[in-house]
């Protein structure tokens, strides 16, 4: 061990508040989704998520609904089973990554450092949403050319665009609930049961026009339903595609603007709740 | 002038129990604790486990908000200005958990580097310069799951430096730490003060307070019990003579029957590896000497001697003979 | 020494520590959200899926299949992680310590999660006929009953077999999730079998729950013990063959871990 030259001359790139500058922020959020990613890439549980379950949804619903012809065509098919992984990814890693920093112990050396929590954790959402898509898209592509099935998609740039707009919306839909899960630690333990509730009200795979009519509005304020519409806009096409996807983005901007501001006011309650009774960590 | 200033805390928690979580029980953990430390100073908290001594550290650093009382460092309250205060301090919670075990160790200081606002021009040399300080430069691009717990927790006394901290709180800093681990961690320590830094500490080892610290403090059942220097703690037991044995197996008669010698103030006893310690506080020197060693006939006894009272007799009379 | 006694002693005292592990696992609120949310979610959503694929008139046949899928939650998941949480616990080394035998050992932990997949079942089954008003009327209650009964035992006997992997493997949770999904797609439980293509038929043949469902639809669609009794020999004959391979993989385990000392570290 050798002497250390204390360096007097270090400057925190921090404001008068106490937090962190806009610049480290972004740095910090980079490295702890770049980080997560490392982390991730060796999780079986991850690659459960991503790549089996969704291609087994993608089986299930291939054969059940390839009879409905164009009432509901295969793109439509391959939209919604990726949605049911990108929501899976989305809620296992919103309910544990919060959670998993408190096993790990670390939670409570992040909570003291300058960084707000709620970037950090959202920089890890994000990188496990990218992840998820990434990687779905990549077994789509090659189931397509593997079971020589022409996946169409209507309009390219449209597409793109919704594909954009949505993975944004679910994770601002994830900022929500992270701090939600960590609100009661218990609620961990639900997040198995709110997986199957949004393959549901998202319409992922078929219409909620099925569904009794009081389930319409919880559809409405879930970001995956809106995002789903659109991506299948875009993938089917014709005439009106523009006014669906247009309707689905304000939708989802609007529904992106409040989960935010409630993903902020909940950090903070969960936090003081935290901290008031000894549980950013575990002993 | 004193960095810390603590006045009247207290802390209850409720600690639930049962397969419904019904059971609910209200435990006050710390029942009124008032001190100061100075700038400057290595400052020891000294307390049996469970006294509250990482709780108090928690109050401190800003992870716990106190039931009443208040406590500021270097002038901001710990609840109200915790923000603000963050940036100025450094802490080790102990033992190797609170690291990335898939990061490497360089990985895990570049992400609290950043979580600091430390510039990245600055950051990887400060990486490369502590790694060197905390003898893990040659293994700091190795996974930290492959780290011994010594490495994992010198790592942590790296990170708790990244941003130059004036105090660093360090809570049973050598604990699971080999002898040599430990005596190293305690040169650093000795390091940071030279370099201007106050260190606030907790031990349960008094010799380590007695060799670091210039002030400790001893909480037992949640209130201070003194508050000193070492050398003014050990006068607290000038007036005895300690009997140490060393014994395989005493008997809680045996302990009781010692008690009853009349000069006897204290008796204690330490759990070793297959033996015990037993430390016996007497007024009158070795005259209770022949006493002991006929009540411990039956008894396969290593050594015995009788010395000087240390620091850790004045502490076993300060917590009433409850050591760990 | 091992006496019957001894032997259906240890087997109890085994199965009473997996309940308490259980209870311990699942709190009454994770309880809640595993054993009756989810699946009942589930069974909502493959029945929306399959009368809009199919038409109205097949809802049966996914109320049925989902219902009886529920087996497989304890099956599969909570007889897997009873034997996990052992290691995870550091308990393993005593029970290899000890000269109770290994078979009752071993099974001892499924027993309950048998009995507790049957009432996971069951709250399906009565959500299926509260919500999508199923039909019953032509069911043979007591015929059914053993037809879960069995169909759960031979599921724990897979969650057995995971169980024991989880001993050699961190990743026990990928090999039950793939598994339990396996059963979803492939057991007959959402698709009818003579739709699966021919590999994905062979799968099929070799999970558990194949059998069992198949009894289930037809003893609610009318048959009596008499016409199905095959079929549960067979489902009986499967849970046989993976709890042999199971408990193989167990000794196996215990065997080598001695030999290595690697019983606690994982």
């Amino acid at each position: 061990m050798s002497q250390i030259q204390t360096s007097d001359t270090l400057i925190l790139e921090i404001t008068s508040s106490g937090k962190v500058g806009l610049g480290a922020l972004l740095r910090a959020m980079f490295t702890a989704g770049w980080y997560n990613l490392k982390m991730m890439a060796i999780d079986w549980f991850v690659i459960f998520t991503v790549i089996v379950q969704p291609l087994l949804f993608a089986f299930l619903a291939v054969f059940l609904l390839k009879g409905k012809g164009a009432e509901f065509p295969l793109i439509s098919i391959v939209v919604g089973s990726g949605m049911v992984g990108i929501w899976g990814g989305l809620l296992f890693s919103s309910a544990f990554n919060l959670e998993g920093e408190r096993w790990i112990g670390s939670l409570e050396y992040i909570v003291a450092s300058p960084t707000p929590l709620g970037p950090v954790i959202t920089a890890k959402t994000a990188s496990n949403v990218l992840t998820s898509f990434v990687s779905m898209s990549a077994c789509y592509a090659l189931a397509a050319a593997l079971l020589r099935v022409p996946i169409t998609i209507a309009n390219i740039p449209a597409f793109l665009l919704a594909v954009l707009v949505a993975l944004a919306s679910l994770l601002c839909f994830g900022m929500l609930l992270a701090p939600l899960f960590a609100v009661n630690l218990m609620m961990t333990s639900w997040a198995n049961a709110l997986e199957f509730p949004v393959y549901i009200l998202g319409g992922f795979l078929f219409p909620i026009s099925l569904l009794p009519g009081w389930t319409n509005p919880l559809s409405y304020i879930l970001a995956p339903y809106w995002a789903c519409r659109a991506m299948r806009a875009a993938a089917t096409g014709g005439e009106g595609m523009w006014a669906e996807i247009s309707l689905s983005i304000a939708v989802m901007a609007i529904l992106s603007a409040v989960y935010v501001i409630l993903s902020f006011w909940l950090f903070r309650v969960v936090l003081r709740r935290l901290r008031e009774r000894a549980l950013l960590g575990m002993q | 002038m004193s960095t810390i200033c603590i006045k009247n805390i207290h802390h209850t928690y409720i600690s639930k129990s049962g397969i419904f979580g019904r059971k609910r029980k209200e435990v006050e953990a710390l029942k009124g604790i008032s001190f100061t430390v100075n700038e400057g100073e290595i400052f020891g908290l000294l307390g049996p486990n469970g006294a509250g001594k990482t709780t108090m550290v928690k109050i401190l650093i800003t992870l716990l908000i106190p039931s009443s009382g208040s406590a500021t460092v270097l002038g901001y309250n710990v609840v109200s200005d915790a923000a603000k205060l963050r940036p100025l301090i450094g802490f080790v919670l102990g033992g190797e958990r609170g690291v990335y075990w898939r990061l490497s160790g360089r990985e895990n200081l570049r992400y609290f580097a950043d979580l600091y606002g430390i510039p990245p021009a600055e950051s990887s040399k400060r990486i490369s310069q502590l790694l060197e300080l905390v003898g893990l430069s040659k293994r700091g691009d190795d996974k930290v799951e492959g780290y011994s717990r010594g490495m994992k927790q010198r790592l942590h006394i790296a990170r708790c430096l990244l941003h130059n901290p004036r105090i660093l709180f360090l809570d049973e800093p050598t604990l699971g730490l080999d002898p040599v681990g430990a005596r190293e961690m305690r040169s650093l320590i000795k390091q940071f003060q030279e370099e201007g830094r106050t260190i606030f500490l907790t031990t349960h080892y008094m010799f380590e307070a007695d060799e670091l610290c210039d002030r400790v403090a001893v909480i037992s059942k949640g209130t201070v019990a003194a508050l000193d220097s070492p050398r003014e703690l050990k006068r607290f037991v000038a007036d005895l003579h300690v009997i140490e044995c060393e014994v395989y197996g005493i008997l809680p008669r045996q302990i009781e029957r010692i008690k009853t010698i009349a000069s006897v103030t204290d008796v204690a006893i330490r759990d070793e590896d297959g033996t015990q310690r037993v430390f016996i506080h007497t007024k009158e020197g070795g005259a209770a000497m022949p006493r002991v060693i006929s009540i411990l006939e039956d008894t396969r006894v290593g050594n015995i001697n009788l010395r000087e009272p240390t620091l850790e007799d004045a502490y076993v009379r300060l917590v009433g003979g409850e050591i760990d | 020494m091992a006496t019957p006694f001894t032997n259906f002693r240890i087997f109890w005292q085994s199965a009473y520590l997996s309940y308490k592990a259980l209870f311990r696992w699942f709190s009454p609120i994770s309880y809640a959200s595993s054993k009756v949310i989810m699946p009942l979610f589930q069974l909502i959503f493959f029945t929306f899926l399959g009368t809009f694929a199919t038409g109205a008139e097949n809802a049966p046949f996914f109320l049925i299949g989902n219902s009886v899928l529920a087996v497989a939650i304890n099956g599969i998941y909570g007889v897997s992680m009873t034997v996990g949480m052992e290691r995870r616990q550091g308990t393993l080394p005593y029970l290899f310590g000890t000269p109770a035998n290994r078979l009752f050992l071993f099974s001892g932990r499924a027993v309950v999660h048998i009995f507790d997949g049957m009432v996971g079942a069951g709250i399906s089954l009565l959500a299926a006929v509260l919500i999508f008003r199923l039909d019953l009327s032509a069911t043979n209650p007591l015929a059914f009953a053993l037809t879960i009964l069995i169909t759960s035992a031979s599921t724990a006997a897979m969650g057995l077999l995971l169980g024991s992997l989880s001993l050699v493997t961190l990743n026990v949770m990928f090999f039950n999730n793939t598994i339990y999904f396996l059963l979803l797609v492939l057991a007959g439980v959402n698709l009818p079998l003579e739709m699966l293509p021919g590999w994905a038929r062979i799968i099929s043949q070799g999970l558990p729950l194949t059998r069992g469902l198949a009894a289930a639809r037809m003893i609610v669609a009318g048959s009596g013990l008499g016409d199905i009794w095959w079929l549960l020999v067979q489902e009986l004959g499967i849970g046989a063959i993976y709890f042999t391979i199971g408990y193989i993989a167990f000794s196996l385990f215990e065997r080598e871990a001695k030999k290595r000392g690697t019983l606690e570290a994982y």
